[in-house]
């Protein structure tokens, strides 16, 4: 493989094995290389120069300085963007992350039947985004869904519009997502951790007569830190991208509304983003949106791993 | 009810009439499925308002006969509740009508549809928007036209082609053929088309209709977007036309004057 490169790069001297080494390796890895330049930090680059331009697709783009940057802070729909995005994570990530290790906890038990226990709590998570939000859309209607048959049934009235009403569809797109959440990667990550720990750990706390509760918070907590902290940066992540779902639940209504409604309430930024590119042509706008958004991304998650010196142990560190 | 003399609070009553309140099986006087801008403009040009001036440059959703005509529509929801809130009823109107629980929805040409839902089709009868404060039917009339790009290497060819699928003959043949309107008034005239009792009904509502006036920037998506967003308020109860129409008609026209899109 090697002799044809250097015949044509003009390589007279023998190539040390290290070099060999690290021109092979070169090699190997280039399809990833040429795709990351090419697929990703092509279009950042591109998307950098973008946010400084007015540009709707259909004429050239015009450089327009910071204008896009300083339209943003004064865009009432960016506000209400970053407002719904961070009530969503606010709440959806520590219900998901919490509920995911009871899961897990439930599920490490050694109780007959267990791995198909496993099994049916993934299911959710394998069943696509879309299938799913058709699926809960039915079960949220308002008149004869599944949610306020039990509603009415339990005496308590006619139910919420659910994702009718800006009061109830930020949490109903919550329960959709922790469907298929909580038993979900997160669980599975929890529970291989979990099937890690030493079980002298646990013998040595029996001896000293710890309880369940202090075994969870002395022993079980700390020996899976590193995975807690491994789960909630990539569910912040992934929360502040929240699209897909939103996207789905919001465009049931022809072409007459943008997704997002009622009145915003589900316009998370990513779909401000989408609406501002491919809704109303404003290519430029959205390139510094996507910008802004990367740097809160970063600054979230290097928040997060800041705190973690606080709270994370890993074995084999001194402290 | 529906002939020519019928006019909206008539259309309102007629449907508090029709409605059956039976927990197990809703019938609705009236639906609009979507609550959505071009609804609303239908109602707003029946109260003699409109939502853009002639040149598209103004909104003038905060016009007297404007607010008049939202409240009219938001009190059929909230007040008169002859109709489900946008957004929630259970079908579209197609679905609502073919299960016998829902009499009346407002559409365009293509709403005849319907009938192919329907056990006995001649159950389905079209009729002009009834007429509003003003005088006039509430009327909204589009045709999607035939463009040619400056880009194109055959321009005569495609003006020909263009020349071609708009002239009388293919009109009349599109027109017979799918039992769609033409835009061509001699068309709607036409005795063969006349003969369709759907066709003769849209003819008169064309020849009297108002044209959907558009932006004058090109950001007709979002300007009709943003409003039908922002008046799911009314539908739902959350405020009153007071309490918006001010912000309404401020966010609509800082739409319109941003800068021209192309």
């Amino acid at each position: 493989m090697i002799a044809p490169i250097k015949r044509r790069l003009g390589l007279s001297t023998p190539l040390t094995l290290s070099q060999r080494e690290a021109l092979q390796g070169f090699i190997y890895i280039s399809p990833w290389i040429i795709g990351f330049l090419v697929f990703t930090v092509g279009p950042m680059i591109a998307s950098a120069y973008l946010s400084l331009t007015d540009y709707n697709i259909v004429t050239p783009p015009r450089f327009a300085g910071l204008s896009n940057y300083e339209y943003m802070f004064g865009d009432r729909l960016f506000w209400k963007s970053i407002e719904n995005t961070l009530y969503y994570t606010v709440i959806f990530v520590p219900i998901a992350i919490a509920g995911s290790l009871a899961l897990a906890m439930l599920l490490n038990q050694r109780i007959a039947g267990r791995v198909a226990l496993w099994t049916l709590y993934f299911l959710p998570s394998v069943t696509p985004v879309v299938a799913a939000a058709f699926l809960w859309l039915w079960i949220f209607q308002p008149q004869i869904g599944l949610m306020n048959s039990i509603i009415s049934a339990l005496g308590l009235g006619n139910g919420p519009l659910w994702l009718g009403h800006p009061g109830s569809s930020k949490p109903a797109l919550i329960i959709i997502n922790l469907w298929g959440a909580l038993g979900g990667n997160t669980m599975l990550i929890f529970l291989a951790t979990l099937q890690g720990i030493p079980k002298e750990l646990y013998e040595s706390a029996d001896l000293d007569g710890a309880g369940g509760l202090g075994k969870f918070r002395y022993i079980t907590v700390p020996s899976i830190s590193p995975v807690i902290l491994f789960n909630t940066v990539l569910g912040v992540i992934g929360a502040l991208q929240m699209f897909t779902l939103a996207y789905v639940a919001s465009s049931g209504r022809q072409q007459q509304f943008s997704p997002g409604g009622p009145l915003n309430s589900t316009l998370f930024y990513v779909l401000h983003l989408y609406n501002s590119a491919f809704d109303f042509w404003e290519m430029g706008y959205a390139s510094a949106l996507a910008w802004i958004f990367f740097v809160i991304v970063l600054a979230i998650t290097g928040f997060q791993l800041w705190t973690s010196r606080r709270w994370v142990y890993y074995e084999g560190e001194d402290n | 009810m529906g002939d020519d003399g019928w006019i909206q609070c008539a259309r309102r009553a007629g449907a508090a009439a029709i409605e059956v309140t039976d927990p197990e099986r809703r019938i609705w006087g009236f639906v609009d499925p979507e609550g959505s801008y071009f609804t609303s403009i239908v109602f707003i040009r029946a109260f003699g308002g409109d939502t853009l001036n002639a040149d598209g440059t103004e909104s003038l959703l905060n016009s007297e006969e404007s607010i008049a005509a939202l409240k009219f529509q938001s009190a059929l929801y909230n007040e008169h509740k002859v109709a489900p809130v946008p957004g929630t009823a259970l079908q579209g109107p197609y679905q609502l009508f073919a299960a016998n629980q829902l009499t009346m929805f407002q559409s365009g040409f293509w709403g005849s549809g319907v009938a192919q839902f329907v056990e006995d089709p001649s159950i389905v009868g079209v009729a002009p928007m009834p007429i509003g404060p003003s005088g006039q039917r509430g009327s909204m009339f589009e045709f999607d036209p035939l463009c040619v790009t400056s880009f194109t290497e055959n321009p005569e060819e495609s003006f020909k082609w263009v020349d071609y699928n708009t002239g009388f003959d293919v009109q009349l043949r599109v027109t017979k053929l799918h039992n769609v309107t033409a835009s061509r008034p001699a068309v709607m005239a036409d005795d063969v088309v006349q003969e369709s009792d759907t066709l003769r009904v849209f003819s008169g509502i064309m020849a009297d209709a108002l044209p959907l006036v558009l932006p004058a920037n090109f950001r007709e998506t979002e300007h009709f977007k943003y409003i039908g967003d922002q008046i799911q308020a009314l539908w739902l109860g959350l405020a009153t036309v007071d309490d918006i129409i001010e912000d309404l008609n401020s966010g609509a026209q800082a739409i319109l004057d941003k800068p021209a899109l192309g």
